[in-house]
């Protein structure tokens, strides 16, 4: 679970950093950026051996 | 113990003649020859010492070093790639990247997910995806006709996809990198297999591949803003979305492949060598795609393969010869020089693949992870098991995406070639990135959290998911400032280059210390140490990006 | 270097190849030969289909009537297997004095792989009881065979209770034994050669770790294929040097061809032997040679595909000659050449 978390919370982060990298700057894009990296560090969670 | 280091001396001179371009061979002749011309010396001297007996040994001590099963679980795992090529796997991805757009994510949350899709996939070679996607990402801009990016956004979108394929390898189950550092913690860690290396690796690569993608966007743009042949969107020209389409075989393969991987990490039927898992999909996907055998190989690209086992031949010839024992003394006096200490020295240690970047990041690690194995309590004793855990999760992922910025043919000039630059475009972003980032944040991942995982029986090791949280926030904070500080300097000429090569020593060393701090604690000494070791590997590492770019030759 | 590479190319096909390999393990290795012969067949088969209008059809007949032979012997050697079988009921426990005096050998599955033993006989009675090889754990044995010693029978009640150690290795024990006084016991029912040979290519049971091995065993296989295939086509042993790196993608004016990275997609094409794409895609390349300046291993893309034209011009050539040849034989011209 704590895995789990710290990956979630490390997408968003990560995530986030990409789309203002990509100059995607609204806080709109910012949000989708967020949630494509939560979606990234869920999947990879998952995929874990936790 | 003279042949040791005689050997030794050889070995690593090759592997440094071989970078710098003074041998102008592929990096696996290269090493083949060292295997041949170590085990003839060994026999010469071995001969005359030990008598003919001993010689008769040598070639069964090369032939020992070749571990199958990371050869196999590779090959396997590129057959598995073939076949969903060949039945249109990859289509359906991109079916189901334009699906993304429309979703809530977006454009912007479908690029993160597309660039982090290598590390999700874990395929077992980065050039796998790279060669399924890159042509995709091009299609994006403008010169690839759907004109939704600008040159800046296409150039960090390749080049951080780029490093997460090219790091992808290591946390993959089905014949990555770091199943080769898994066998070796297996010997304390009885579910080490199971994958202790995993997490750690896609977490600092998941982070990492954001910072890269900064340092891409604030300094290489403006380090070397001539050498980018793409294009911005012309005048006039309009937008053209291709939707792409693939076949029913694709959907059908892809969900076979998901099977596979899910059936080869978590065993639901027991043990089962991922192998015959992979294997068996693969032909089910063939069968289903109606492709042939030739689909298979068609998967196989041979650089890892022969690379993988021309390093462990030559660890088995270094290994035969004392290599290794030499080896073990030089880094042991290493550790005896006061201002290093074992955490200098490991320091040093972790980034020995980022300071000798080759064309497949296991070459050396075939070669290197048996003396890491060393420094712990089965001979050295520099570490205990916990220690040892840590430091491998720093060096595997700083080993695997070691050839993202191999200048020999590496994985990252196929993200180079793609965004139309010159070769070492990448090297800054993808070298500062894995240093000063990807390598602290897989060791404070492993001490804080993955341990508690895996440890062994009778130890109850705690998770410090506060420790973790701290340490992930320095490091990108750290991060952050440097890049955002070498940014502010960064313009073409010299002065830049020298602020950059400052950015890189500070931050080596603070990464020195991380790892010194998440190894040995709480010490004042072993950090300094640590910061001291991180600075000299730091300051070899800098003045290895390229500080201008040659200029493209003249077309024909 | 011309008198063997068309044959090599034309005859020795790479479904041939994996053919010759596969037939090699299935006799090589035991435990796996029943899985190794069906590959085989299936593989056979599917080459057949595929090459169906390049005179598959034969190769499909062949096969049909291979397996149907096959299975024909199969029935006759169980029908065999059952007279002896029904001999066994009968007899069991099969008494020792059925056999005459003196040392008799025979065989039986163990756990890992065949199991051999000497059974000495004298006055009706097992005097004494020798592996002669087996690949099982030895202390699977090492209680049962003194404990044989003066027995007038091979019971498998009695063998039974040491089991405990190993199942599979106890019960090949008894087989053995029972083999070995059968082939002496005058009037019993015996195993012709037929029936032997197709036992030993299916009897060996495998099981998961039988199947496991074999994986490895394919992918070794397919792999030294691919290595070794592009060697056999002359000027095409260089894509085997490839790193897939893309360098030379990168500073290639063409780039693309039909959505492949160009020039990389010449060498892995010719890595696999598809000289027909390869000719088709040598036509795009323009010659500059900047791929070859770039390339870390020194391959080079105009290199490449002149020679991979050479081969498939070459190939057509012998087709050409073929094709005219059998119209000849056709029609019932003869010609110089074929005069001789």
């Amino acid at each position: 679970m704590l895995g789990m978390l710290t990956f979630a919370v490390g997408g968003v982060l990560s995530g986030v950093m990409i789309a203002w990298s990509m100059d995607f700057k609204t806080a709109r894009e910012l949000i989708q950026g967020g949630l494509g990296g939560l979606t990234v560090g869920v999947l990879m969670a998952l995929l874990l051996p936790m | 113990m003279i042949l040791g280091y005689v050997t030794l001396t050889i070995f690593l001179a090759a592997m440094v003649l071989t970078l710098l371009r003074k041998i102008n061979l592929p990096v696996q002749t290269v090493l083949v020859l060292v295997t041949l011309v170590c085990l003839a010396i060994g026999a010469i001297v071995k001969g005359f010492t030990e008598g003919a007996a001993a010689i008769l040994t040598l070639p069964n001590e090369m032939m020992g070093g070749i571990i199958l099963h990371p050869v196999t679980a590779l090959l396997a795992g590129l057959f598995l790639a073939g076949a969903l090529n060949a039945s249109g796997g990859f289509e359906a991805f991109k079916v189901l990247i334009a699906k993304l757009q429309k979703s809530p994510l977006g454009l912007a949350g479908t690029f993160v997910v597309l660039i982090n899709f290598p590390m999700i996939t874990s395929l077992p070679c980065g050039r796998i995806m790279a060669a399924a996607l890159l042509p995709l990402l091009f299609a994006f801009g403008s010169e690839g006709g759907m004109n939704l990016l600008t040159k800046s956004q296409l150039i960090v979108l390749i080049g951080a996809f780029a490093r997460n394929a090219f790091g992808s390898c290591g946390p993959s189950p089905i014949g990555g990198v770091g199943q080769i550092g898994e066998g070796f913690l297996g010997s304390h860690f009885p579910t080490a297999a199971d994958g202790i290396l995993r997490a750690p690796q896609a977490f600092s690569l998941m982070i990492g591949t954001a910072l890269t993608a900064l340092f891409l966007k604030m300094i290489s743009r403006r380090l070397y803003p001539d050498s980018c042949s793409l294009r911005d969107k012309r005048e006039g020209e309009v937008d053209a979305i291709v939707v792409p389409q693939a076949p029913l075989a694709g959907y059908a393969s892809l969900v076979i492949f998901v099977a596979a991987l899910i059936v080869a990490i978590f065993q639901p039927f027991g043990k089962v060598p991922v192998q015959t898992v992979l294997v068996i999909a693969a032909i089910a996907i063939i069968l289903i795609g109606r492709a042939g055998i030739e689909a298979l190989m068609a998967g196989i690209i041979l650089l890892p393969v022969s690379a993988m086992v021309a390093g462990f031949m030559a660890a088995g010839a270094l290994a035969a010869t004392n290599g290794f024992d030499a080896l073990g003394q030089v880094l042991g006096l290493l550790a005896k020089v006061p201002v290093l200490g074992v955490a200098g020295m490991l320091a040093i240690f972790v980034q020995i693949q980022t300071m000798i970047p080759l064309s497949c990041s296991r070459i050396l690690t075939a070669a290197l992870v048996p003396v890491l194995f060393l420094f712990g309590p089965a001979a050295y004793g520099f570490l205990t098991w916990e220690q040892l855990a840590v430091v491998m999760a720093a060096y595997i992922i700083n080993a695997t995406t070691s050839c993202g910025p191999s200048p020999l043919g590496g994985g990252g000039m196929m993200g180079e070639g793609q965004m139309r630059v010159e070769s070492g475009y990448i090297k800054g972003a993808y070298t500062f990135t894995v240093m000063a980032a990807m390598t602290p944040l897989a060791a404070v991942y492993m001490k804080f959290l993955n341990l508690v995982n895996f440890a062994a029986p009778g130890e109850a090791l705690t998770a410090n998911i506060g420790a973790l949280g701290g340490f992930v926030v320095l490091i990108v904070a750290i991060n952050l400032l440097a890049i955002r500080l070498m940014a502010r300097l960064a313009a073409p000429g010299d002065k830049p280059y020298f602020t950059q090569v400052g950015g890189f020593l500070a931050t080596g060393m603070f990464a020195g210390m991380v790892l010194a701090l998440s190894t040995f604690g709480l010490h004042v000494i072993p950090a300094l140490q640590g910061a001291f070791g991180g600075l000299l590997a730091a300051l070899w590492i800098a003045f290895m990006v390229p500080k201008k770019l040659e200029p493209e030759p003249a077309p024909f | 270097m011309k008198t063997w590479a068309p044959l090599i190319e034309d005859r020795l096909t790479r479904g041939l190849r994996l053919a010759i390999m596969v037939g090699a393990l299935a006799l090589l290795f035991p435990r796996g030969r029943f899985y190794a012969l069906l590959a085989l067949a299936v593989l056979l088969l599917a080459h057949g289909i595929v090459h169906w209008r390049r005179g598959g059809k034969r190769y499909v007949g062949a096969i049909a009537a291979v397996t149907v032979a096959l299975f024909v012997a199969l029935v006759y050697a169980n029908v065999q297997r059952h007279k002896v079988e029904s001999y066994l009921e009968h007899h069991r426990p099969l008494a020792a004095s059925l056999a005459p005096d003196g040392v008799h050998r025979g065989a039986g599955p163990g756990n890992n792989g065949p199991l051999t033993v000497d059974v000495k006989v004298t006055d009706g009675k097992i005097e004494r009881v020798d592996l002669v090889e087996h690949r099982d754990a030895v202390y699977a044995f090492d209680d049962v065979l003194p404990a044989l010693r003066g027995r007038a029978t091979v019971d498998t009640q009695f063998l039974a209770g040491f089991v405990f150690r190993n199942e599979r290795s106890i019960v090949g024990l008894g087989a053995a034994m029972e083999d070995a006084l059968l082939k002496v016991i005058f009037d019993a029912p015996h195993l012709d050669a037929a029936s032997r040979v197709v036992f030993f290519l299916t009897s060996n049971e495998g099981g998961r770790i039988t199947i496991n091995a074999l994986a490895i065993l394919f992918i070794v296989l397919l792999a030294f294929d691919y290595t070794f295939g592009p060697t056999l086509r002359p000027g095409l042993g260089q894509s085997l040097n490839c790193y897939n790196c893309q360098a030379c993608v990168g500073v290639c004016p063409v780039k693309q061809v039909g959505g492949d990275p160009f020039p990389m997609i010449m060498v892995l094409e010719a890595r696999l032997g598809n000289v027909e794409r390869l000719a088709e895609l040598a036509k795009y390349c323009v010659g500059c040679g900047r791929c070859a300046a770039k390339c870390p291993v020194g391959n080079s893309g105009p290199s490449i595909a002149s020679a991979g034209y050479l081969v498939w011009r070459e190939r057509q050539r012998r087709e050409q000659r073929r094709r005219e040849h059998e119209l000849r034989t056709l029609t019932g011209e003869r010609t110089e050449v074929d005069r001789g």
